[in-house]
């Protein structure tokens, strides 16, 4: 087994102990591989031992990388996990099969209009800013509710809330709010943790968990 | 006879926490090799609170507690705080059938953002208004000194004396009964076993209620 194959494994084990921690029970807790700035060479590895969704943030990098790649492993499903400007929107709905960042109107729209024009409809999770910290990619807390009913409104299918809490302070608080923030919106879905904390955040109710580095790297 | 005022402890009285946050302790123990049974958690565990409880769970797991276990156990806060905790059984209909003018309040050694939260959960936040004290917060000495209880009477401005405090656990009991109040100890809770009600009496308490049905009872005939 190569060296990232046993370190999915091992995730896919504190996953596991995780939601047993927290319900007693197993969850549906699906992995994104956040591959951006990974060569194929280091990706294939992870889509031999099985892994099948990835998560990139460069639509450039994207096109550059994964053609070769899908057409090999045509059951991959990519995830866009970064900022995206309305102007990448028609690529973006021709090559993502999710997309984790829609946190305006705007960009929804584009991706609505392309995703017609496409005949390709990527499910999208609004991207709150839970901190509400300036600089950084997400709605504001109070706008939500707006922002998950235009999606509920347009052809695009509502995956759920994504949110990256603020750096440098313990992320519980801010995962429990946006779960607590996406029940009160009826929505199911919640895309919360990445290396340091995807434990935490399947105890606080994650459904995907976006890992890089506690996977690529030693 | 109907107390002039009511004074409910919280944790395992209106909330079902003892037992759901032993079911957590006893995953987490399982998980990091200790294999724990909720049974074992609630029998050992339950009522002890700062280094009395991490010293019991270090004699139970024969080495110090990893880091994590402090980290987990802070998650399982904020989760259920996020979530809410389900209450005791009957607890909720009992509250809402009293008098709205019956002085009440909330009594407990957990902290105020902890019963409020819940209490805003269990949609009872509007039955005790501003009455809910906090052990760790309104008096110098917690349970099992009486201190609290002494502290939330005054607060509803009703001599201790005339008034009923509802406990569950033996710590509580035992500053309830010091208090000067009349007590119903409650073992109505899924953290109580079948010795319970006999460890409340034990201590003095001379009413236990195995149920908010047996409450109501005992109010009405006592």
């Amino acid at each position: 087994m190569s060296d990232s194959a046993s370190r999915l494994q091992r995730i896919h084990e504190e996953i596991a102990a995780a939601a047993r921690i927290a319900r007693g029970e197993p969850a549906e807790v699906t992995l994104v591989a956040v591959s951006k700035t990974r060569s194929a060479d280091e990706i294939e590895p992870l889509i031999a031992a099985g892994q099948r969704a990835f998560g990139e943030s460069r639509v450039q990098e994207t096109l550059a990388k994964w053609p070769a790649l899908l057409a090999k492993h045509a059951d991959i499903r990519l995830h866009c996990i970064g900022r995206l400007q309305s102007n990448k929107a028609g690529e973006a709905v021709r090559l993502f099969d999710v997309i984790h960042s829609v946190d305006r109107r705007s960009l929804l729209d584009a991706l609505a209009m392309e995703a017609t024009k496409a005949g390709r409809f990527p499910a999208v999770y609004v991207q709150v800013n839970v901190g509400e910290e300036e600089q950084k990619g997400g709605c504001a807390l109070a706008e939500v509710g707006e922002l998950v009913e235009a999606v509920r409104a347009s052809p695009l299918p509502l995956a759920g809330l994504m949110a990256i809490p603020p750096l440098g302070v313990e992320p519980a608080p801010y995962f429990a709010l946006l779960a607590k923030v996406a029940r009160r919106h009826d929505v199911t879905g919640l895309s919360i943790g990445m290396s340091q904390d995807f434990r935490v955040a399947v105890m606080l109710g994650a459904t995907v968990v976006r890992v890089g580095t506690a996977l690529f790297e030693e | 006879m109907m107390p002039d005022a009511l004074i409910f402890d919280f944790d395992g009285v209106l909330l079902e926490s003892e037992y759901e946050g032993n079911r957590h302790l006893a995953r987490l123990l399982t998980e990091l090799g200790h294999p724990t049974t909720v049974e074992h958690a609630l029998r050992h565990f339950t009522g002890l609170s700062g280094n009395d409880f991490l010293g019991a769970v270090e004699r139970h797991i024969g080495r110090p507690l990893p880091e994590e276990f402090h980290g987990f156990r802070k998650v399982e806060s904020e989760r259920a705080l996020s979530e809410g905790v389900a209450a005791v059984a009957g607890a909720i209909e009992f509250v809402r059938a009293l008098a709205p003018d019956l002085p009440k309040a909330v009594a407990s050694s957990s902290s105020s953002h902890w019963i409020r939260t819940h209490l805003d959960h269990l949609g009872l936040r509007e039955d005790f208004g501003d009455h809910v004290y906090s052990g760790s917060e309104h008096v110098a000495r917690g349970k099992p000194a009486p201190d609290i209880y002494l502290h939330a009477a005054a607060q509803l401005g009703v001599p201790i004396e005339r008034c009923l405090i509802i406990e569950d656990s033996e710590v509580g009991a035992t500053g309830a009964l010091a208090s000067g109040a009349r007590v119903i100890g409650l073992a109505a809770g899924r953290h109580c076993d079948d010795g319970h009600d006999q460890r409340l009496r034990g201590l003095g308490v001379q009413e236990v209620a195995h149920s908010f049905d047996e409450v109501r009872s005992l109010l009405v005939s006592g």
